[in-house]
């Protein structure tokens, strides 16, 4: 690539570097502990009080959830959201804005590369607060939930649904990130097409699978299922094997988009901002 | 113009309790639920006395304390023990009537709002002390004559260059006339040329308006070239009051003695008289002690080969030095 | 402060309010697409959330004994009390904890001004005012077409409940700032405040009986939407808003003296 960034660096050690970077990030983690926990509190409270209200709602007959299915997949919901979260949107336009940026220029190592690791970093030191959390919370509802097994077919299907949606938000929210090189407060779009849109279209506030069918259109083939629903839609296993073909093939597309937008958008950004400074 | 004590301390002394970080994976973890700190005397009993209309220097080493007696001076932090008197307040009661009197500028932080031109915050400042629409107007004229700063009235103030921005705070700082001002390095980061304009600028402030001026500084040239009185202090503790000039005879040490020959006399050697600084031809230059450096120089002159002759004080920084080292 | 004071610096405070938030607007007209930008993404959102109970309603047919007109206000006075929180108080809490590590903390202290007053109220944040707006005009729609029903005592109860939950609110923000002063590395107090306006977002009906009555009787989550709802839609009992009034003071107290103290820790700590 030009510029001399290439995206695996050649010369370095880039196993040695990726463990350096790993453990500076999960060091400054630690130091921002507050933050993180305060953020994973957030992270457990919005799907604990919707597990709430679904089950306080006067359900039509045909409703394909019982009481037992809104609890797991609330309960699950905070660890997915702890997987998939991914702020680059708020933090590379912060990067630009303040000009740390130019800093990350001046490395031998692609810039992606320091969020990827924040990430990893952040993400684990919240699972280990998470984890405790929500399987006390299990223990003591278990009479509730309704009863899941845990074969391998499903555990890996399971592990491959959750990388692949940690996989396509990163580079969705990063794509969108890129749009920083050109827009002031990048936040405004997210708050439009990540978040509310998110919530409504990726199952948070209603489960995908109790949706009238008129809907399941629009959701089936955006990507926003994808990177919520699904992992737990496999958890509960009532999910039909075509159906989940299908949804590895939509999220393969839009992987595949969302790569190509986001270099796209990489490039151009880089040129403009190395051609005007920051 | 009558004289009386503005600030007042008597046995100031200010304890800080510091988190000790911890480095490694185990020993950081430990530390979120065992944290362990340590007492640090920031200040230990400092008595000071400073006049109404005073300009006085504060010096010392990074974290000699400076920081924090100006901090307790402008009631940011309150001492552990020991009494303040400000202008008769006690500063950390924080009494409006008192803040209104009084100003704090830090080099390194700002009053000004960053995404704004500098004559909003102005506006703002004037609302909080309460200044009317004419006086303020008539003492901004004043203060952007004199800190020339016409032109940075009305662009933002992330825009500025560090030497618009730093005048522009010392024109919020100064828009309500404060009775005293504490100056926190306030030439900090500045171009020898900046440095040298705000320098003339507060020295020109305060011939006019007489506040009683309390300043840090790591650069000794503003130190030289504003006050008359400084304060050393040292790990907390006050080692020297008094002139500038009397500050190197309080560190006793040796002056500073050039001398250069027309031809070396024979049998010259300057290792006879103290220690060698340099030489370069025919001169040299040598530190003597203070008591021999009369009788040198007469002996010199004598031997009728001088060419030019010259007896220095050494200069602040190794005064300081050495001030610090003992 | 006592009384005298108090009369003597509230017309000089009130002046820098107003030069404040006209600095603030000032400021926002600064980027003023993005001011646009944000006022239209706002009002985006406003209706993306009327979208979710229409999804609600898809499904459901009562939440916990709320009809749809009835979830339609509680949406509507959710969200004036949450965009209100976000235009005078949002900004201030976020610009706290920078205020706090940048040390520029230092340089209001020295300010003659109430520090409580200043960093409350100083900066405005203009993007919601698209939702404060969108869930007035819902709100009357509601009115004018008859779907909501409101007597002169509900409407005049909805006020006190309102005050009331406005106090709250407030309470919980000077708690938050209080904390944001105590503890240096936390910059997202913020989300704090959204976990807890997440429980605020629906009805507290929906929560089993014993959380409900705690909502009610200390932790006054009820009183910030359900019972302003409450009391515009079917009505309240006097006596429950009585109670909320007095909860509001002794939270404000409360509130007020942590920041108080957290000052003086400040002053006490600070390096």
């Amino acid at each position: 690539m030009k510029n001399g960034l290439t995206f695996f660096p050649k010369g370095v050690h880039f196993f040695r570097v990726s463990m350096q970077l790993l453990k500076a990030y999960w060091q400054e983690t630690l130091a921002y502990r507050g933050m993180v926990i305060i953020w994973g509190i957030h992270s457990i409270m919005v799907p604990f009080v919707l597990m709430f209200v679904w089950l306080a709602v006067e359900r039509g007959s045909n409703s394909p959830y019982q009481d037992g299915d809104y609890i797991l997949y609330y309960l699950a919901m905070p660890l997915v959201m702890n997987f998939i979260d991914c702020w680059t949107v708020f933090t590379f336009p912060e990067e630009l804005r303040e000009g740390y940026f130019n800093r990350q220029l001046l490395k031998p190592l692609h810039p992606i590369w320091g969020h990827v690791f924040e990430h990893i970093a952040a993400k684990a030191f919240q699972l280990l607060c998470l984890v405790p959390i929500v399987f006390s919370i299990s223990w003591f509802m278990g009479d509730y939930l309704p009863d899941i097994d845990f074969s391998f077919r499903k555990i890996a299907l399971l592990f491959f649904a959750l990388l692949f949606a940690v996989v396509l938000r990163f580079v969705m929210n990063t794509t969108l990130a890129m749009t920083g090189f050109w827009i002031e407060h990048v936040e405004t779009l997210n708050l439009v097409f990540n978040q509310a849109i998110w919530a409504l279209l990726g199952g948070m506030v209603t489960p995908i699978e109790t949706l009238p069918p008129i809907f399941r259109i629009v959701t089936d083939v955006l990507p926003y299922r994808y990177t919520l629903s699904f992992p737990i839609e496999i958890l509960r296993g009532k999910i039909s094997n075509g159906e989940i073909i299908i949804g590895f093939v939509v999220m393969v597309c839009w992987l595949f988009l969302f790569s190509l937008a986001g270099r796209a958008l990489w490039r151009a950004g880089l040129r403009i901002y190395t051609a005007y400074g920051g | 113009m009558e004289t009386s004590s503005s600030i007042v301390t008597r046995n100031l002394c200010r304890t800080f309790e510091v988190r000790r970080k911890s480095e490694g994976f185990l020993a950081s973890l430990k530390g979120i639920f065992w944290p362990r700190s340590n007492f640090v005397r920031a200040v230990s009993g400092l008595d000071m006395e400073i006049q109404t209309g005073e300009l006085v220097g504060f010096l010392g080493p990074n974290g000699a304390g400076k920081t924090t007696t100006l901090k307790m001076l402008s009631g940011l932090i309150f001492p552990t023990s020991g009494s303040i008197s400000v202008l008769g307040f006690q500063p950390f009661q924080r009494d409006y009537e008192y803040l209104g009197r009084i100003s704090l500028v830090m080099g390194q932080k700002q009053n000004l709002w960053w995404d704004l031109p500098p004559i909003e915050t102005l506006a703002i400042h004037r609302e909080i002390y309460n200044i009317s629409q004419a006086e303020f107007r008539a003492r901004l004229d004043e203060l952007v004559e004199m800190l020339e700063i016409v032109d940075c009235l009305d662009i933002q103030a992330r825009k500025l260059s560090l030497g618009q921005r730093m005048r522009c705070e010392l024109a919020v700082a100064l828009l309500h006339r404060p009775q005293i001002l504490f100056l926190d390095e306030p030439t900090i980061g500045l171009d020898i040329l900046m440095q040298k304009r705000v320098r003339a600028f507060l020295l020109n402030y305060h011939e006019r308006f007489r506040p009683t001026i309390l300043l840090t500084s790591h650069y000794m040239e503003d130190v030289i070239a504003l006050v008359q009185r400084v304060i050393v202090i040292n790990r907390g503790l006050k080692i020297y009051d008094g002139t500038l000039n009397e500050l190197s005879k309080a560190a006793r040490l040796e002056k500073i003695l050039t001398v250069t020959f027309q031809s070396i006399p024979e049998g010259f050697s300057p290792l006879a008289f103290g220690k060698l600084i340099f030489q370069e031809g025919p001169r040299f230059q040598v530190k003597i002690p203070r008591e021999k450096a009369a009788e040198t120089a007469s002996n010199l002159y004598s031997t009728g080969k001088v060419l030019d002759l010259t007896l220095e004080e050494a200069p602040i920084e190794e005064v300081l030095g050495e001030l610090f080292a003992s | 402060m006592n009384f005298r004071t108090f009369s003597l610096e509230f017309p000089r405070h009130a002046r820098i309010l107003i030069q404040f938030w006209k600095t603030s607007l000032v400021q926002a007209m600064e980027y003023r697409v993005n001011f646009m930008l944000g006022i239209g993404a706002n009002a985006i959102d406003f209706t993306i959330g009327l979208v979710q109970y229409g999804f609600f309603f898809s499904v459901a047919n009562s939440i916990a004994g709320w009809q749809k007109d009835q979830m339609l206000a509680f949406y509507a006075i959710f969200m004036t009390i949450f965009s209100l929180h976000f235009i005078v108080l949002f900004p201030n809490l976020e610009a706290m904890s920078q205020l706090v590590n940048s040390g520029a903390l230092d340089l209001v202290l020295t300010k003659p001004i109430s520090v409580q007053f200043l960093l409350s109220f100083r900066k405005l944040s203009f993007d919601e005012m698209g939702s404060f707006f969108t869930s007035q005009v819902l709100l009357l729609g509601l009115w004018a077409t008859g779907r909501i029903d409101v007597s002169a005592q509900n409407l005049f109860l909805f006020f006190g409940a309102l005050f009331c939950s406005f106090s709250f609110v407030y309470s919980f923000f000077l708690f938050l700032m209080a904390i944001a002063i105590r503890i240096e590395k936390l910059q997202n107090m913020a989300e704090l405040m959204w976990s807890f306006f997440t429980f605020c977002r629906y009805p507290v009906d929906v929560f089993p009986r014993w959380v409900r009555s705690l909502f009610i009787s200390l932790i006054p989550i009820a009183f910030i939407t359900t019972i302003p709802a409450k009391a515009l839609t079917v009505g309240v009992e006097p006596s429950t808003v009585i109670w909320g009034g007095f909860l509001a003071v002794v939270f404000l107290f409360a509130a007020r003296f942590f920041w108080k103290t957290a000052i003086a820790s400040y002053t006490s700590a600070g390096g």
